[in-house]
This record gives structure tokens, sequence and C-alpha cells, in this order.
């Protein structure tokens, strides 16, 4: 571009948030790296920016609310080396040929920049999907929102969208929603769970309904929406009996059924997950690219935002040690797939030789899986061709929400390197 | 408010932007009243907007499904009032586009036969091709030649047909906004909000004076392009001959633009049309698939457009057995159309002056709308000439217009220049479809006053999120430069409000 050279970074992170501002952090430990960090928002800090309590535990090993996290996120690596740059957009990601930097292109108010970097991390986050593409029928009027916009507006922007709200989902997600709605001074007109089963735990469910009294329809979807120009009902259906009742609303708040917000990166070679639909990174969350990483939440939608912020920094660390090292760092392993109702397994890439070095992390971004809703009295079970390799009984697997896998528990012995791994359900 | 006009046109769809585009060439003053806060609401925002010349497969499509009314009637005729439009509206278009600066595609359509049954359909619009003299456009594709050209098509092809002359597709919103944009340029008043309620004839049909809730519009002539609305419209000056407006309607699913990919020559493909029921994936020009099947579901109401399960399940279906290779996750949207036909005779357009009122002239425009556009206009101006109207050109009128510049698609350097000049190209607020506040702010500049109005002009939040991430700031930037409170900023007019109160109610 004109004749100004491009920069050179060692590492560019694109995405603010508790994974690239954690990943940020671990870098600056070391001197004299270059390391770009680039954010669309106006202020770094991600999702927790607009949510509620319970955050940092993990990672900060502290209680913070959303806010409080996103500040003091913003506030330490300002502290560091890292140069950050708000408001400023990834347009693109071209990766290098082998053993070349690759380039990220790079949109804001002050022009069009290109970086040539040695590493990239991505960690752009997800985003939940919208009432359309969950293909729910009906009229299309105003007041339909995300957990994620509702937000949005209500904490960032202070407005009040509208005066009675249906939730539907009763993932944890679903909980923040009616704390959000709360607060803006909306009543809740009740959540609705199209599951038998909460996709919570009960414990964090059924206080909050008591106390905000809101009935919560279990067993029951979405048949229609209706209002032409405004929401003013929605028509809802029970399982069981196919019964079918309107509740009076101006609002539908939908929340969960996440996805990786990882637009940028389509028409590059980064290989996408066809379950995450992220990119597909292996136990070093290395991706398809030599080089390039991938962190938090564009990984698995959607998270806790500790585990993303772990996962940021554990990339990092990868980073760290290959940065002496000219080899480029490639992706490999024996690849992991998942079965529906098992929405996928992150990272997707596991090398047995590493077995020891996950033996008992519990706690610490390892392995993991997420199941589309709640499940009662199940088998999870890995599988490499005919070989049963790993197996666990469970009384409940919440719906939309981490579950480890002991992946040292596996007899990797007997896994086909070519079948690759299925986790499934029974 | 009270306007004096020579020619009041009642309609913003792609018919009323049209003819406003084509008028204001002439010394006359046209005011066009559009009912919602921002041009087309109706069967424009919902169209194809398929352009396609008489003599064309995608013509001979059409012609199939048509023969539901009359299994015996002869199917091309080439003399129909209808195929002269498509034929004048076809040759208008691409001149047109380069002048108003209108993004479109040549479309590429591929017919494919996967059973024994539409192999008949297949053969039966190959004798109507044939019959159009169309033999060197469309060509007879056995499975191999199919799958070589495109190899995610049902692997259970028998037969194909193909074709890539003598049609194009736009984004519908890109034409009827360049039209307007390129009407209002040249002096054509456009008023919003302004739903014709009243019209009162004077002077023994002379002069009309129609009123909407906010203005009372003086005119010598009206021209009736309600669309949906044109009987509704017509009755109010009991400017309604022989004909009634019916309605269809039939749902369309868009899909993730990474599904873009797995086309890879065509940009249509299509089973063979039955009587009375077509099934279809297309590429849109700005990237986004979309499957379109089933049949034309008649309806009263005529805002009935809510979307169904049983049709998003119709529609997935059917798109797979076209193309596959997508699933459920991959469905960003759904809408459903609605198309208005006329009774007097289905086929055809009503474009003429009311026999009650002389001065009244009624443009009730059926599918393909887009096509037809750019002659029904032209023969407008015509009937008005016929009328006694004298139309001489304006000494000054401009044929050019430029679109608001998609920053997405533009080169390194020039998304560089665009920064440079005004750095609010540099603030990308869709990150999706990569929209760049300066468009948005364009886009008002131009007239935009609605969500929507914001979407179809830059497609802010027409991506995969779905106004997720854009969506509140979207409405905050409306606010801001309209200098209103975001309670006043509706998606498509008054009551459509997303967000009730302000912080500071």
């Amino acid at each position: 571009m004109d004749a100004e050279k491009n920069s050179v970074l060692d590492v560019a992170i694109v995405g603010g948030g508790p994974a690239g501002v954690s990943a940020g952090l671990e870098l600056a430990k070391l001197p004299n790296l270059k390391i770009g960090l680039f954010e669309s928002e106006p202020e770094l800090g991600g999702i927790p920016r607009s949510c509620h309590v319970f955050f940092g535990m993990r990672d900060r090993a502290r209680l913070y609310t959303g806010p409080m996290y996103a500040r003091k996120l913003d506030k330490i690596i300002r502290r560091t080396a890292v140069v950050i740059y708000t408001k400023s957009t990834v347009l693109d990601v071209e990766p290098g040929n082998s053993g070349e930097l690759h380039r990220i292109l790079v949109a804001s108010k002050g022009g069009l920049k290109s970086y040539d970097c040695r590493f990239i991390i991505l960690a752009t986050g997800c985003f939940e999907i919208s009432r359309q593409a969950r293909r729910i029928p009906g009229t299309r009027p105003v007041g339909i929102f995300t957990t994620g916009s509702l937000q949005q507006i209500v904490n960032l922007s202070h407005h009040k969208p509208g005066k009675k709200a249906l939730v539907i989902g009763s993932e944890i997600v679903s909980l923040s929603n009616v704390l959000t709605l709360k607060k803006a001074g909306i009543a809740i007109a009740g959540m609705v769970e199209e599951n038998e089963h909460l996709q919570t735990y009960r414990m964090g469910a059924i206080p909050e309904s008591l106390f905000y009294r809101y009935p919560i329809y279990k067993g029951t979807s979405v048949k229609e929406i209706l209002g032409r120009r405004r929401v003013e009902a929605v028509e809802l259906i029970r399982k069981k009996d196919q019964s079918l009742f309107q509740v009076e609303c101006d609002m539908v708040v939908f929340s969960g059924k996440f996805r990786p917000d990882s637009a940028f990166i389509d028409n590059t070679p980064i290989e996408i997950d066809s379950s995450s639909l992220g990119p597909s990174v292996d136990s070093q969350l290395v991706t398809s690219v030599p080089n390039i990483f991938a962190a938090g939440n564009v990984l698995h939608g959607a998270d806790m935002h500790d585990l993303c912020a772990l996962e940021g920094k554990k990339a990092a660390q990868n980073i760290i040690t290959k940065l002496e090292s000219d080899k480029p760092l490639k992706r490999k392993g024996i690849f992991l797939r998942a079965e529906p109702p098992i929405r996928y397994v992150v990272p997707q890439w596991f090398d047995p030789s590493e077995t020891e070095v996950y033996r008992g992390t519990w706690l610490h971004p390892g392995y993991e899986i997420q199941v589309d809703h709640t499940l009662i009295n199940s088998v999870l079970e890995a599988w490499s061709g005919n070989e049963r390799i790993w197996h666990h009984a469970f009384r409940r697997l919440i719906g939309n929400y981490r579950v480890h896998l002991p992946i040292w528990k596996f007899a990797w012995d007997r896994a086909d390197w070519e079948k690759g791994v299925t986790i499934k359900v029974r | 408010m009270k306007f004096e006009t020579d020619v009041l046109i009642i309609g913003g769809g792609i018919t009323g932007a049209s003819i406003a585009r084509e008028l204001s060439q002439y010394d006359i003053e046209v005011t066009v009243a559009e009912k919602s806060p921002d041009t087309f609401t109706q069967q424009t925002k919902s169209s194809h907007a398929f352009i396609y010349s008489d003599a064309s497969l995608v013509n001979a499509v059409s012609l199939v499904l048509k023969s539901i009314l009359d299994p015996e009637a002869k199917l091309w005729e080439p003399d129909s009032p209808k195929n002269k439009f498509a034929n004048r509206g076809h040759a208008l278009f691409a001149p047109l586009a380069e002048r108003l600066d209108i993004p479109y595609e040549p479309l590429k359509c591929l017919v494919v036969a996967r059973n024994d049954e539409q192999m008949q359909g297949l053969k039966k619009l190959y004798e109507i091709t044939e019959e159009m003299g169309i033999k060197n456009d469309v060509k007879w594709l056995n499975p191999q030649e199919i799958l070589d050209m495109e190899p995610n098509v049902n692997p259970n092809v028998q037969g194909g047909l193909y074709s890539e002359k003598s049609a194009k597709i736009v984004f519908p919103p890109d034409y009827a906004i360049a039209n307007i944009d390129n009407a209002r340029d040249n002096g054509v008043h456009f008023l919003y909000d302004a739903e014709v309620t009243e019209i009162e004839t004077q002077d023994s049909g002379k002069r009309f004076v129609s009123r909407t809730p906010r203005h009372s519009i003086t005119s010598k002539f009206i021209i009736n392009a309600a669309g949906l609305y044109a009987d509704k419209i017509a009755d109010l000056a009991n400017a309604r001959d022989d004909w009634d407006i019916i309605l269809f309607r039939s749902q369309m699913v868009l899909l993730d633009r990474s599904i873009a990919t797995r086309f890879k020559t065509v940009n249509m493909i299509l089973g063979p049309p039955a009587p009375g029921f077509f099934e279809g994936i297309c590429l849109q020009t700005h990237g986004n698939p979309y499957i379109f099947c089933g049949k034309y579901n008649p309806i009263e109401d005529k805002g009935a457009t809510e979307t169904r399960s049983e049709w998003f399940k119709e529609n997935l279906e059917h798109g797979k057995g076209l193309l596959g290779g997508f699933s459920e996750a991959d469905v960003i949207t759904s809408f459903t159309g609605v198309r208005a036909f006329n009774t007097r005779d289905r086929e055809e357009n009503i474009i003429e002056f009311s026999k009650n009122q002389p001065n009244f002239l009624n443009a009730a425009i059926r599918l393909p709308g887009f096509t037809f556009s750019a002659a029904v206009a032209e023969h407008v101006a015509e009937l008005m000439q016929g009328r006694g109207v004298k139309l001489t050109k304006k000494s000054d009128y401009n044929p050019f217009r430029k679109g608001i510049p998609r920053f997405k698609q533009l080169s390194e350097r020039e998304k560089e220049e665009l920064i440079r000049r005004d750095p609010a190209y540099g603030r990308v607020i869709c990150r999706c479809e990569t929209v760049t506040e300066g468009e948005i702010l364009e886009a008002i500049r131009r007239g935009a006053r609605t969500i929507q109005g914001i979407q179809f002009r830059t497609r802010a939040g027409m991506g995969r999120c779905q106004r997720n991430f854009c969506g509140p700031r979207v409405v905050e930037i409306l606010a801001r430069e309209l200098d209103l409170p975001v309670s006043k900023i509706s998606k498509e007019g008054a009551g459509s409000e997303e967000i009730m109160y302000n912080s500071v109610d």
C-alpha cells in the first residue's frame, strides 16, 4: 500500500474480549515483543461490558460484575507494552505461504492499514442466532431481541425497549436476561423452554422465577409470533397435549444458541468446523493454518468468559514456547468429531502423546463438549471405528453448558488415526 | 400541507419509482405519494428482481407455471402485450443500470430434472424454448455435463437445460432506490408517510384533490402505481373499471453467504416447473443464496406476510433436493412475499386511463415487475402524450446517478482513498456485511429515515447475525443524525419503534 511500508508485528490479536486481552497480558510478560490488539468496539472487555455478576472467578480469582471485569481487563492491559487499537476492525486475514508472515488488513477512521504478523490469535467471540435463523414462524414485527442486543440497549445505551417480555430459552444466559429486563423495569411474561428440563441448574432458575414471579413453561415451544408492527402476543404450544395458548407481551427475547463470529475469515483457507461453525483447532489451539491460533468463544459459542480468558492465555503460552523456533507451528493429532445432539467438541484435534499433560485438569481449558439440550440418565461415549475407547454415565447433562471431556482417560492405544474419534450420546 | 402538481404518482414501489424517473426528464411537475416512511415496502422488497426478455428460458418457466389456469392454452404468444413489455424492459435495463450505477449480474439459469416425471416437464420446457427460437442460448445437458458445470447439484440428475443470456438479476432495493434517487435529483417531490385516503374529483375530472393524513395534493393527473393496493386507490376516485386485485403469497428462505461457494458456474438452479408449482435456489447479487418453492397461495389479507413452519420445511427440502450441502443452521432469515395479479387477465398488466375517470391512469403490474418497469414507464409517458400532455425535455436533465459506495467491494486502494476523504468510512458498523458508518451516513443524507431504509440502502444488518451487533448502533446513528430521540426511530413507520422508551423517559 502506497509508499508506506507495512508494519510488522510479532503477534496480532483480533478481538479485545476476555480471550484476546488475556492472551495479550501473557505475551506482554516477554520483553521486546511487538504485539497489536485490534478491537472493533470503542472499549475493550467484550461481552462482559454489558453483562451482570459472577465474573473473574477462574481467571482473576476474584468476583467482579461484568462491567467491572471489563474495566479491569482494560486497565491492566493498557499498562503493558501491547499496542491497543480500538474502533479498528480486521477486514481480512491473508495467510502467508509456508514460513512467510501472515497479513491482516485493518480499517479505522485513521485509515486502512495492513500488518505483517508472525502469529495471529483469533478471539472474536460469538453471537446468538436470530429469531429467523431459529425458524420461528409468524409475523416480523419489532420487539424481538437476543440477549446480546437487549443487553447492549439496556446496559450500554440505557434505553428501555418495551414493557413486558417473554424470554425464550432457560440457559444461564436466559437467567442473565431476566436480570437485564428487571433492571430496565420491564415485566417478565414468562420463560419458555422447549425441552422438558431446564437448560441450567435448577438451583439457579427456580429461585429466580419465584423471586421475580414469572411462570416457566417447560416442554413448550413457540408456535407463532403475533403482531404486525410490534409484538402483541406469542402463541405457544405445549408438547405433551398439543394444547395452544397465547401469552401477551410486547417483547420477545431469544437467548442461547450461539454461533462463533467468524465472518471475516469466511474467505480464507482457515478451516471451519462443521459442527462448532468456528475454526477447527488442535490441543495447542492452532488452526489449519500454521501460526494462526484461535481462542475463546470464536471456537465454541458460548462458554464462560473465564475459560475463554484461560484459553487466550494458553494460546499465548504456546506462542511463547515457539517464538525461538523457525518451524511454523502446524496443527496435528487425531480428529474428534461430534455427533448430534452433541453440538461440538473443541478442540477438534488431539495428539495422544500429550495425554499426560491433561491428566486431572478439570478446571482448565482442555477438551469439552456441549449438548444441544439437557439429557437425563445418558451415557457419553467415544468411538474410534468399532472400538469404544471411553464412556461415562451422566445423571444430568445440562444443555448448552460446557462438559469437560477427561481426554486422559480415553484408551488411545485402541484409537484408529485414520478413522478419528466420534463422541456420541447413548 | 397543500401541494399543487401536474402529475401525482401514488405508490413508490418499482413501478411508481420507474414512472417518476421517466417523467422527471420532462418539464412537468411530478409528485410521488408513498404510504410508508421510506420507499417500497411490499412487492418490491420481496421480489426476485429478475429481468428477462420475452424469449428466454426464465420466461418459458413462468409460462409453464401459468398453464395451471388453462392446460389447453397456447403458452407462447410472442405478440402478447406482456411479452412485448418484457422484451422492451429487458432491452432498456442494461443501459439504464449503467447510467444509474445499479449492480447486476447475468442470470445463469440451470433447470434440472431428477426423475422421469420431471424429465417430461423438462422436455416441455425445451419445446417452448424451441418455439421461442432461442436455441443458441438454451443448451440441453446430460447428467455428466450438469455435474461438470455444477458439481454440488443433486447427483441424481437425469437431464438439464442451461441458459446464460437473456436474463439478469439485481438486488431489488438497489434498482428501486436508484430510480428514486435519480428522479429526486431531477426535481420529483417524494412525500412519505403519505397514505392517500381520499380523492376528490373536481372540474368534471380535470382536477383531483388527493388527501393524506398530512397533505392535500391538487393534481391534473393521477397515476395509480399502488401495487397491492391498486384496487383501493382506484376505488377512491371511482376509477376501477372491470378489474380486481387478487393476491398470492409464498415464502422464501435466505441462507448464509458461506453457502454461495456451493455454486460454481450458475446463479440459479430450478426444478422443471409443473403447472402452478415451482422450486429453485438462487444466488443473490450481493452473495446470499435463497430458496423459493411452493405454489402461489391465494390470500385475502394484503398484510398477511407471516412465515410458517411448514413452508420453512418445504423450502429447505426443495433447496436440499436441488443443491444440498447445507443445513438448518445455515438459514439466516425468511420472509413471505405477496404478489398481485388483476382478475381481468391474470397474465396481463393494466396500463390504461380509466374509462370512468379520463385523467386517472391505472398501472396495475403483475410479476415480473422489475422486468416490465422501464418499459411500463416509457409507455406511461406515451399515454400521457396521447392525452395531450406536452412532454418537453428539461434542459438540465441529469440521466446519471451514483450509488452509495460499497466499501466492502472496493479495492484496497479505493478503500484507503475513501477513508482519507471521509474517515467515517473507516468505522465498520455491521461486521457481517462490512458496512461502514460512512455508508450509513450517506444513506441518511439520501433520505433513509428508518431501520429498513438503512438496511436496504447499505445492507447493514442483513448478514449472518441479523442486527444482533449493529442493530442498536444503527438506531443510535439514525437518532443522532435526524436529531430525534431513539424512541422515535422505527423499523418501518409509526408503531414499529424498536426502542419504546428513552433513558430520560
